[in-house]
C-alpha cells in the first residue's frame, strides 16, 4: 500500500477533498496500476514498436467493439444462412476489409512474438497458425480467365499460408546466429507473406463483387473465426475478473469519505441502509419472491448454502497467516489460472477441430471428416472441466501445503476457485443443478450483513462498520455482473458490451505484471508481444462475433466467468484481503 | 544490446507506418464494398428484386382494371446473359374480360437496357435484343431498333422528348423524361400494325404514364401509376383497389391441435413436395394454400388441393425469418433489411418497409399490427394496412425466438431470458420477467399459460397475462420450440429424450428416449407428441404415459443420398407437414404431409433415380429391364444402364429422331425417313424400311411380331418385326400425326383423317369414323377411345366406343401441341394449348375436375393406377428458372398427391416428359443431361 495514502490528515477543507479523492483513486485504481500496469518501456525498440501495434489493433477494436452496431448501419453479406434453427448471420461489408488489415498487423506481431521466445513455443505459436488459418490457404475462387487474383490468388494464398510458420522458425534460429541483415529480411518475408495471405482474401472478394457475384470470402472468413471463437473465451474471463476487481476497488473507495462519521452514526447508516437494500430488493417484488422461494426451495437452499458454505471457510482460513501484499500479487497468477483452465477444454477442442479441419481442406483427408463428424462436443467439454479443474485443485492443495506466503494465497485462492467450478461442473453433469440467483445470493448475503451488524450492534466501531458496508456494495456491485458499468455505458448510448471492453482495459491497466517477468520457456522479450498479439486477435474475433450477430458468446463466457470465477475469487478475496480495516485505515482519522 | 533510436527517427517511422496501414485499410475497404454507381439507367427503370408499379389501366377510356409489374426475380439467358425477371399482370388486359400474365427478360449492357424476350404461353425471344432505354437520358435523344419478337418482325424507334416535372403519387417528381415512339408490328398476314405510344419516366420510379394508340387495332390504351414499391419502402395513393387485409390474428403454425392422430400410423402421407433447392423454414399455410420459402429467397404460394403453384418470387437472399401468414397477406423478411408483405393470392407485393437492420424473429400480427423484432435490438410495431411504423422499443438483447399472441398481447423473449407483454397496437408494456439464465426453449403459450425454458436447467411456467410465475420445474430442455397444450408441455431433453410436463403444475409426468438423435422440438397432435428423429424417423408418444407407437420412415425420392432433418415439424390445419432433406445434386428438400384426420392420405411418395445420358436427348426414352433407350440431339440413339454407363447404338443421324421403342432384341428408331430396326446389344441395322418423314410424338405400336407403323402421307404398315418385310398397308390420309394405339386384342387404332380400327395382323378395318384427325397418341381406358384434335372441323375432345366405333361424347378443346390426352380409373384428363387441365368423366364426358399450369405442358398427361402425372414446361430460356415441375394428383378429384421439381430445365419448348405405370419419365440436367424417372410408392 501506498504511504501517500495516509497524508491526509489535518488539512484545510479543499485539500482535504482532494486527498480523500486521492483516497478512493488509489483504492479504485493507482495501486493496481503500480502494481499491474503492462509496462513497455524497459523492453528494447524492436519489441516496443511491434507492441505498440498490437495495442493500437486493441485499442482500435476496443472502441469497434463498443460501437459495433454502427458497422451494421451500412450493408451487410451473407455469412452463414438458415441452417437447423441457427439463424442466419450477416457481416458489415466494411468489417470484412479492416479485419483483414487488424489480421496480418495481428499475427505479425504474435509471429515476431514467437520469433524471440523459446524453440517449443515458436514451434506451437506456428502449430497454431496453421491449425487456425487452414480456411485462408485455400480460398474459393471462381474459375474466370484473365483476372489475376483469380487464377493465381489460391497459389499465393497456400504459398504464404505455409511459408509464414517456416519463416517464423527460421528467424527464431537465425536471430541469435545470423547476422543482423539476414534477421531483417526474415522479418521482412515474414511480414510480406502474413500480408499476402489475407490481402488475396480481399483481392479475390473485391474481384468477385466486381464481377456481379457473391463473394465466398466473408464466409470463408466467418468460418474461420467460428473454429477459433474459443480463443477469445479467456480474454472475456479475464475482462470479468477485471470487472470484479474494480468493483472491489470501487466498494472500498466509497465508504473513504465517511470515516469521520461516529461509531453510533456510521452503524446506524449501515444498519438502515443495509435494512433498505433488503426492503428494495425484498419489498419490490414480494409476489415474486415469494413465488420464487416456494417454486425454487432448491436454488433457495443453494444460495443460502453458498454464503453459509463461504462464511465457514472464511472462518477456518482465519488461522492461516494472513498477507495483504501476497493476496494482491496472486491475484494475477489466480486469475489467469482460472481463466485458462476455464477456457482449456473449449480451446482443446477448438485445436482438434480446427486440425481435422486442416487435414480434411488441405489433404482431402478422411480421417479429417470423421474427427469432425464424430466428436461428442458436449462430452468433451464436461470430462475435459472435470480433469483439468482436479488438476487444479491438485495444483493448488499442493500450494497450500507449501505453506509459504505467496503460494499458500495462490494456492488457497486455486482451491477455492477449483472446488467451485468442480461443485457446479458435476452437479450439471448430475443433471440436478438447482442454478444460483445472484440476485438471491445478494439478498442472503446483505441479510447476513445485517444480522452480524444487530448481533454486535454495540461492539462495532467505525472501521467495522464501513468495512461491512463496503461489503455489502461490493456484493452488489458484483451479484449484477458488471451492470453498474452497463447501466452507466447505457446512459452514453453504449452496449453492454462495454463491460468486457471495460474489464478488458483494466487488465491491461491492473492485471498485466506478468509481462515483465521471465522464464526460459517464456522469454521477457516475448512476453508482451504474444499477450498483446493474442489480446488483438481475440478482440478480432469478439468484434467480428459482435458485428455478425452470430451468437453473443461475449455475453455467454461473461455470465460463465462472473459465476464461475468471480464468485469464489469475490470469496477469497473477502476472506484474505477484507475492506472492513483496510478501508478505514486508509482513510482519515 | 538494446538500441536508441533519435526521437524523429522513431516518429517517422511510426508516422509512415501509421500512413500504410491506414492506406492499406483504407483501399481495402474501397476493394470490398459493393459498386454504388448507380446512374439514370438504374433510377429511370429500377429493378432491385421486388420492386413492383401497379397502375390503373383504361381501353379506348374505359376502366380495364389493374396492371401490375413487379421484379420477380434474376434469371440466366444462355450461358452468360443475366437479367431481371418483370412479371406484368392485368386483371382484364385491353378491357376483353380476362386476365393475363407476362414475364419479360430485361438486362444491362454498358449503355442500353434491353429487353431480351417474353413469355406468356410460350418464350418469344427478342432478336437482337430491343433497347428499351438508353444512355444519355436527355431530352433530345434518339434511337430506333428492327428485329423479330418470336417470329415477329418488329420495328421500334424511340426519342426522348422533353423533360418535365410530374406530380407522382401525392409527391411532385422533378428531372421526369417524356419518351415518345411507335413500334411497328408485321406478324403473318403481313401486313403492318403500328402503334404510337408515350411514356413518362421518372428517376426513382420508372414508368409513370404510358399511353398506346393504334388506328389499325382501333386501340387507345393507358395506364397510370398508382402504387409503387420498392425494398427501400411503399407509396400508393388512395385509388389502389386492394382489398384490405383481414386484421385478424396471426397464425401460428405450431399451435394448432387436432382431435384425432389420423392417419400417421399408415406412413402414407397426404401428399409429398419435393423441392430441388433447400426449403429455409417449416411451411406455413391455412386450408387452402402453403407457403414455403427457400434458401435462396424464393418464396412460392401453392394450392393445397391442386397443387398447382399461385406464384413464385424471389426476395434479395436470405429470407431470414419463417415467412408469417395473415389474412391475405404473407410477411417476408428479406436479407437486404427489408420486410415485404405480399398479397397471398397473386404474389403482389402490397407494402415493403425497410428497416434499420435484418428482421430477427418470425413477425406475429394482433390488432391490426405487424410486431416485429429487429437486430438493432428494438421491436418495432408496423400498421398492417401500410407498413409505417406505428411504434418501437428497444430490447437489451436480441429477440430471436418466435413471439406468441397471449390474450391480446404480444409477448416477447430475449436471448438473455427477459420476457416482455407487450401490447401490439401500442407497444405499451403491461409486465416484464426475468428468466434465471439465457433462453434456450420457448416461448410457448396456450391459453393463460406461457412456457420458457432457461439456460440454467430449468422450465418455467408463467400466467401469460400477468407474467407470474406459476411453477418451475428443474428439467433442462434442449434448444428448440416447445410445444404446449392445456394439457401437457412437451420438450426435448438432451439428444434424444423427450419429457412432458403437467401444464397446470409443471410436474414431469414422464420421459421418453427416442432411439435416435433429434433436433427439433415435438409437436402436440391430438392426444399424441410427434417428435422426428434426424434420420427421418416419425415417433408418436401417447400424451397418457408416453407410450411409443411403432415410428414412421419417412423417406426422400434419392435413396441413394444420405437423409437429415433439421427443420421442426409443423401443422397445417389438418396436416402435419414434416420436411426432410437430402444431400442429393438433383433434390433437396421433400415436404411430406401427413393426415390428422381420417381418410384423408391418398397421396404418394416418389422414388426417384437418374440416368446420365450423354447429350440432350429429343424426349425421355422409353425403359426395358435396366436399361434406357433414349434418342438424343447428337443424331445417336442411346442405350444408357442402371449403374450409368452408357452405348450409343446409332449414330450419324440428322433432324429429329422422333423415337427408340424397344421390341424383343431389337430396338426401333426412325432415322430421316427410314424405321430402322437395331440389335439392342449391339446397335448393329437388321432391316430397314421407308415410312416417311419423321415427326415428334408418333412412334410405332409392336403387336406381336408385327410392328405397326404410321406411313406419312399413306396410310399404316403392318412390319413384319423379324425382317421389316410389309405384311400389309392400310391407306389413309389426313393433317393429323397420330400414332397407332394398340387396343386389348390385338387390334389398333389410328385417326389421321379418320379414327379408324384395324385388325393388327392383317389390316382389316373393323370401323371407321370419317373426319377426325389428332396429333398425337389417342387413349383407350374402360372400352373407350379418347383423342384430342379435329373433329367435324371443330377442335375437340371426344371418346369413342371402341367396340362399335360409336362416339359417346364430344367437348370443345384446343389441345396443347404434342399433348394429348390420358384416360383411365373412370376418368380423362387433357391439357389444352394454355396448360388448362381438364379432367372429365371417361364415360360421359361431364366435368370432374380442373386445374391451370402456370405455363404449356411438358409433355402428356400419365395415368398411374388412381393417379394422373402432368408435367409443366417451366422457363426453358432461363437456367436459373424451377418451374419445370411434375405434379401427381388423384385422377377422379384432382388433390394433389405429389410434386416433384426435376433439376434443370426441360430440353425442349415440346416438352419430353413421359412414362408409363412402371415410371414416369423426365429429361433434365442435373451436372449434364440426364432422364430422372420416378416411381411411386406408395
Amino acid at each position: 500500500m501506498s504511504a501517500r495514502a495516509h497524508a491526509t490528515v489535518q488539512l484545510p477543507a479543499r485539500r482535504e477533498v482532494i486527498a480523500v479523492l486521492r483516497v478512493m483513486y488509489e483504492n479504485v485504481l493507482g495501486h493496481q496500476m503500480r502494481e499491474g500496469r503492462l509496462r513497455l518501456s524497459s523492453f528494447p525498440a524492436s519489441v516496443r514498436h511491434p507492441s505498440l501495434l498490437g495495442l493500437l489493433v486493441i485499442g482500435v477494436f476496443l472502441v469497434s467493439l463498443v460501437f459495433s452496431d454502427l458497422w451494421r448501419a451500412g450493408d451487410l453479406a451473407l455469412v452463414r444462412a438458415t441452417s437447423g434453427g441457427r439463424p442466419a448471420a450477416f457481416v458489415p461489408v466494411a468489417l470484412l476489409p479492416v479485419t483483414l488489415v487488424a489480421l496480418a498487423i495481428t499475427w505479425s506481431v504474435i509471429l515476431w512474438g514467437a520469433a524471440r521466445a523459446s524453440l517449443p513455443m515458436a514451434a506451437a505459436v506456428g502449430f497454431a497458425f496453421l491449425a487456425l488459418n487452414a480456411p485462408l490457404s485455400r480460398p474459393p475462387v471462381l474459375a474466370i480467365e484473365g483476372v489475376p487474383a483469380m487464377q493465381v490468388g489460391p497459389t499465393v494464398a497456400q504459398a504464404a499460408y505455409y511459408a509464414t510458420p517456416l519463416l517464423s522458425l527460421s528467424l527464431h534460429l537465425a536471430r541469435t546466429r545470423l547476422p543482423v541483415a539476414v534477421t531483417w529480411a526474415l522479418a521482412a518475408a515474414l511480414v510480406i507473406t502474413v500480408a499476402a495471405l489475407h490481402f488475396v482474401q480481399l483481392a479475390i472478394h473485391g474481384e468477385t463483387l466486381r464481377r456481379g457475384f457473391e463473394s465466398p470470402i466473408p464466409a470463408d472468413l466467418d468460418g474461420t473465426f467460428m473454429g477459433m471463437r474459443g480463443l477469445f473465451a479467456p480474454l472475456v474471463f479475464v475482462s470479468g475478473i477485471g470487472v470484479i476487481e474494480f468493483a472491489y476497488g470501487i466498494s472500498k473507495a466509497a465508504v473513504v469519505p465517511f470515516t469521520g462519521l461516529s461509531e453510533k452514526v456510521a452503524v446506524g447508516v449501515l444498519a438502515a441502509g443495509l435494512a433498505l437494500k433488503l426492503v428494495l430488493i425484498v419489498g419490490t417484488d414480494l409476489d415474486g419472491w415469494a413465488g420464487y422461494v416456494r417454486e425454487r426451495p432448491e436454488a433457495t437452499l443453494h444460495a443460502i448454502a453458498t454464503v453459509a458454505a463461504f462464511a465457514a471457510i472464511a472462518l477456518l482460513v482465519r488461522r492461516l497467516r494472513q498477507d495483504r501484499e501476497a493476496v494482491d500479487r496472486a491475484l494475477e497468477p489466480v486469475t489467469y489460472t482460472g481463466a485458462v483452465a476455464l477456457a482449456l477444454p473449449g480451446i482443446l477442442l477448438m485445436l482438434v477441430l480446427l486440425l481435422a479441419l486442416a487435414l480434411v481442406a488441405q489433404f482431402r483427408s478422411p480421417i479429417g471428416a470423421d474427427i469432425v463428424r464424430n466428436v461428442q462436443v458436449g462430452a468433451f467439454i464436461q470430462n475435459g472441466n472435470v480433469v483439468v479443474w482436479v488438476l487444479v485443485l491438485a495444483a493448488g492443495a499442493w500450494l497450500l501445503h507449501r505453506a509459504r506466503a505467496a503460494s499458500l494465497e495462490i494456492g488457497l485462492g486455486l482451491v477455492l476457485v477449483a472446488a467451485w467450478v468442480l461443485h457446479i461442473v458435476l452437479w450439471q453433469a448430475a443433471e440436478t443443478y438447482p442454478g444460483l440467483r445472484m440476485e438471491l445470493v445478494d439478498l442472503v448475503f446483505s441479510a447476513a450483513l445485517l444480522g452480524y451488524v444487530v448481533l454486535r450492534w454495540r461492539r462495532l466501531d467505525t472501521r467495522g462498520a464501513l468495512g461491512v458496508g463496503a461489503m455489502a456494495l461490493f456484493a452488489w456491485l458484483f451479484t449484477t455482473e458488471g451492470d453498474f458499468i452497463g447501466v452507466t455505458g447505457a446512459l452514453l448510448g453504449l452496449d453492454q458490451v462495454i463491460v468486457v471492453a471495460f474489464g478488458l482495459v483494466f487488465a491491461l491497466l491492473a492485471g498485466s505484471s506478468f509481462v515483465t517477468g521471465n522464464s526460459r520457456f517464456f522469454p521477457r522479450e516475448s512476453r508482451p508481444l504474444l499477450w498483446l498479439g493474442y489480446l488483438a486477435l481475440s478482440l478480432v474475433i469478439l468484434n467480428w462475433s459482435r458485428a455478425t450477430h452470430g451468437g453473443d458468446s461475449g455475453a455467454e463466457a461473461g455470465s460463465r466467468a462472473f459465476l464461475m470465477l468471480g464468485v469464489p475469487l469475490a470469496a477469497w478475496l473477502f476472506m484474505r484481503n477484507p475492506p472492513v480495516l483496510e478501508a478505514a485505515a486508509r482513510g482519515p482519522a | 544490446m538494446r538500441v536508441s533510436l533519435p526521437r524523429w527517427r522513431v516518429a517517422v517511422a511510426w508516422a509512415l507506418t501509421l500512413t500504410t496501414i491506414l492506406g492499406v485499410t483504407g483501399a481495402a475497404i474501397r476493394v470490398s464494398l459493393p459498386s454504388e454507381n448507380e446512374d439514370d439507367l438504374d433510377r429511370l427503370y429500377p429493378r432491385a428484386l421486388g420492386t413492383a408499379w401497379t397502375y390503373a389501366t383504361t381501353t379506348n377510356g374505359k376502366p380495364s382494371g389493374l396492371a401490375v409489374s413487379q421484379v420477380i426475380g434474376n434469371a440466366l439467358l444462355g450461358a452468360r446473359q443475366s437479367a431481371s425477371l418483370i412479371e406484368t399482370r392485368h386483371e382484364d388486359l385491353f378491357g376483353r374480360g380476362a386476365p393475363s400474365r407476362r414475364v419479360s427478360y430485361v438486362g444491362r449492357e454498358g449503355t442500353q437496357l434491353l429487353l431480351y424476350g417474353q413469355r406468356d404461353s410460350e418464350y418469344r425471344a427478342v432478336d437482337p435484343p430491343q433497347p428499351i432505354l438508353q444512355l444519355p437520358a436527355r431530352a433530345g435523344e434518339r434511337w430506333s431498333w428492327r428485329g423479330k419478337s418470336g417470329k415477329t418482325d418488329m420495328g421500334v424507334s424511340v426519342g426522348a422528348v422533353r423533360s418535365l416535372d410530374v406530380e407522382v403519387l401525392g409527391t411532385r417528381r422533378t428531372a421526369c423524361i417524356e419518351y415518345r415512339g411507335d413500334t411497328v408490328l408485321i406478324g403473318g398476314s403481313g401486313n403492318p400494325i403500328t402503334i404510337l405510344f408515350t411514356s413518362v419516366l421518372c428517376p426513382g420510379i420508372g414508368t409513370v404514364r404510358t399511353r398506346e394508340d393504334s388506328e389499325e387495332l382501333k386501340l387507345v390504351y393507358e395506364q397510370e401509376l398508382i402504387g409503387h414499391s420498392t425494398p427501400a419502402g411503399s407509396v400508393a395513393s388512395g385509388r389502389v383497389a386492394f382489398p384490405p387485409p383481414s386484421a385478424s390474428a396471426a397464425q401460428r403454425v405450431l399451435t394448432g391441435t387436432r382431435a384425432a392422430v389420423g392417419e400417421l400410423d399408415t406412413g402414407r402421407p397426404l401428399w409429398t413436395d419435393t423441392r430441388r433447392a433447400r426449403v429455409a423454414f417449416p411451411p406455413v399455410g391455412t386450408g387452402d394454400w402453403y407457403i414455403v420459402a427457400e434458401e435462396d429467397g424464393y418464396v412460392t404460394a401453392t394450392e393445397r388441393a391442386t397443387g398447382m403453384l399461385a406464384w413464385r418470387r424471389q426476395v434479395p437472399r436470405p429470407i431470414v425469418v419463417p415467412p408469417a401468414l395473415t389474412g391475405n397477406l404473407v410477411l417476408v423478411a428479406d436479407g437486404a433489411k427489408a420486410l415485404h408483405a405480399i398479397d397471398l393470392r397473386t404474389g403482389i407485393t402490397r407494402w415493403t418497409k425497410r428497416l434499420a437492420d435484418i428482421v430477427s424473429a418470425p413477425p406475429v400480427v394482433a390488432d391490426g399490427h405487424v410486431v416485429v423484432a429487429v437486430e438493432d435490438r428494438t421491436v418495432r410495431g408496423l400498421r398492417l394496412s401500410d407498413g409505417e411504423q406505428a411504434w418501437s422499443r428497444e430490447t437489451v438483447t436480441l429477440v430471436r425466438a418466435a413471439p406468441v399472441l397471449a390474450g391480446g398481447r404480444t409477448i416477447l423473449a430475449e436471448e438473455s431470458g427477459r420476457l416482455h407483454s407487450l401490447d401490439p397496437a401500442t407497444g405499451a408494456r403491461a409486465w416484464e420477467v426475468a428468466l434465471d439464465d439465457r433462453l434456450v426453449a420457448g416461448p410457448a403459450a396456450a391459453g393463460d399459460l406461457l412456457v420458457a425454458a432457461d439456460d440454467e436447467g430449468r422450465t418455467h411456467g408463467f400466467d401469460a397475462f400477468t407474467g407470474e410465475l406459476r411453477w418451475s420445474t428443474p428439467i433442462r430442455a434442449s434448444e428448440a420450440e416447445l410445444a404446449v397444450d392445456g394439457r401437457i408441455v412437451a420438450l426435448r431433453l438432451g439428444r434424444d429424450r423427450i419429457a412432458a410436463l403437467d401444464a397446470r403444475t409443471g410436474r414431469q409426468l414422464w420421459q421418453s428416449r427416442l432411439g435416435g438423435p433429434s433436433r427439433r422440438a415435438p409437436v402436440i397432435v391430438g392426444d399424441t407428441v410427434v417428435a422426428l428423429t434426424d434420420d427421418g424417423r416419425l415417433h408418436r408418444l401417447a400424451i397418457a404415459g408416453g407410450r411409443a407407437a411403432e415410428p414412421v420412415r419417412l423417406t426422400s425420392p434419392d435413396a441413394s443420398a444420405p437423409l437429415t432433418v433439421s427443420l421442426p415439424l409443423a401443422l397445417l390445419d389438418d396436416a402435419l407437414v414434416a420436411a426432410v432433406e437430402a444431400e442429393s445434386r438433383w433434390q433437396k428438400t421433400t415436404l411430406i404431409a401427413l393426415s390428422t384426420t381420417s381418410g384423408g392420405s391418398r397421396g404418394v411418395s416418389l422414388e426417384g433415380r437418374v440416368w446420365p445420358v450423354p447429350e440432350r436427348p429429343w424426349m425421355a426414352g422409353t425403359i426395358a429391364g435396366e436399361e434406357l433407350f433414349v434418342p438424343a440431339r447428337d443424331g445417336a440413339v442411346y442405350s444408357v444402364r442402371s449403374d450409368g454407363s452408357s452405348t450409343r447404338l446409332m449414330s450419324g443421324a440428322t433432324g429429329t429422331i422422333p423415337f427408340a421403342v424397344p421390341a424383343g432384341g431389337l430396338l426401333l428408331t426412325q432415322v430421316g425417313s427410314e424405321l430402322l430396326a437395331l440389335d439392342r446389344a449391339t446397335g448393329a441395322t437388321r432391316w430397314k424400311q421407308l415410312v416417311g418423314e419423321p415427326v415428334l410424338a408418333t412412334s410405332p405400336a409392336v403387336v406381336g411380331d408385327l410392328v405397326v407403323m404410321p406411313l406419312r402421307g399413306t396410310g399404316l404398315v403392318g412390319l413384319d418385326l423379324a425382317t421389316g418385310t410389309p405384311r400389309w398397308i392400310h391407306r389413309q390420309t389426313g393433317s393429323g400425326t397420330s400414332s397407332p394405339l394398340l387396343l386389348p386384342g390385338g387390334d389398333v387404332a389410328y385417326a389421321v383423317g379418320a379414327l379408324v380400327r384395324l385388325d393388327a395382323r392383317t389390316g382389316t378395318i373393323r370401323w371407321t369414323i370419317s373426319d377426325i384427325d389428332v396429333f398425337g397418341p389417342l387413349a383407350f381406358a374402360d372400352g373407350l377411345i379418347v383423342g384430342a384434335g379435329f373433329i367435324d372441323d371443330a377442335s375437340a375432345l371426344f371418346a369413342v366406343d371402341a367396340e362399335t366405333g360409336k362416339e359417346r361424347w364430344r367437348q370443345p378443346f384446343e389441345p396443347g401441341a404434342l399433348v394429348s390426352p390420358a384416360a383411365g380409373a373412370g376418368t380423362v384428363v387433357a391439357i389444352d394449348e394454355r396448360g388448362a387441365i381438364r379432367a372429365l368423366e371417361l364415360a360421359t364426358g361431364r366435368h370432374r375436375w380442373s386445374a391451370t399450369l402456370r405455363g404449356p405442358a411438358a409433355g402428356p398427361p400419365v395415368v398411374v393406377g388412381d393417379l394422373v402425372a402432368v408435367a409443366e414446361h417451366g422457363r426453358s430460356e432461363d437456367l436459373f428458372q424451377r418451374d419445370y415441375r411434375i405434379t401427381l394428383h388423384d385422377v377422379a378429384t384432382g388433390r394433389l398427391a405429389a410434386a416433384f421439381e426435376p433439376p434443370g430445365t426441360s430440353f425442349s419448348s415440346l416438352g419430353g416428359f413421359g412414362g408409363s405405370a412402371d415410371a414416369l419419365l423426365a429429361p433434365s440436367t442435373s451436372f449434364g443431361p440426364i432422364v430422372l424417372s420416378l416411381r411411386i410408392a406408395r
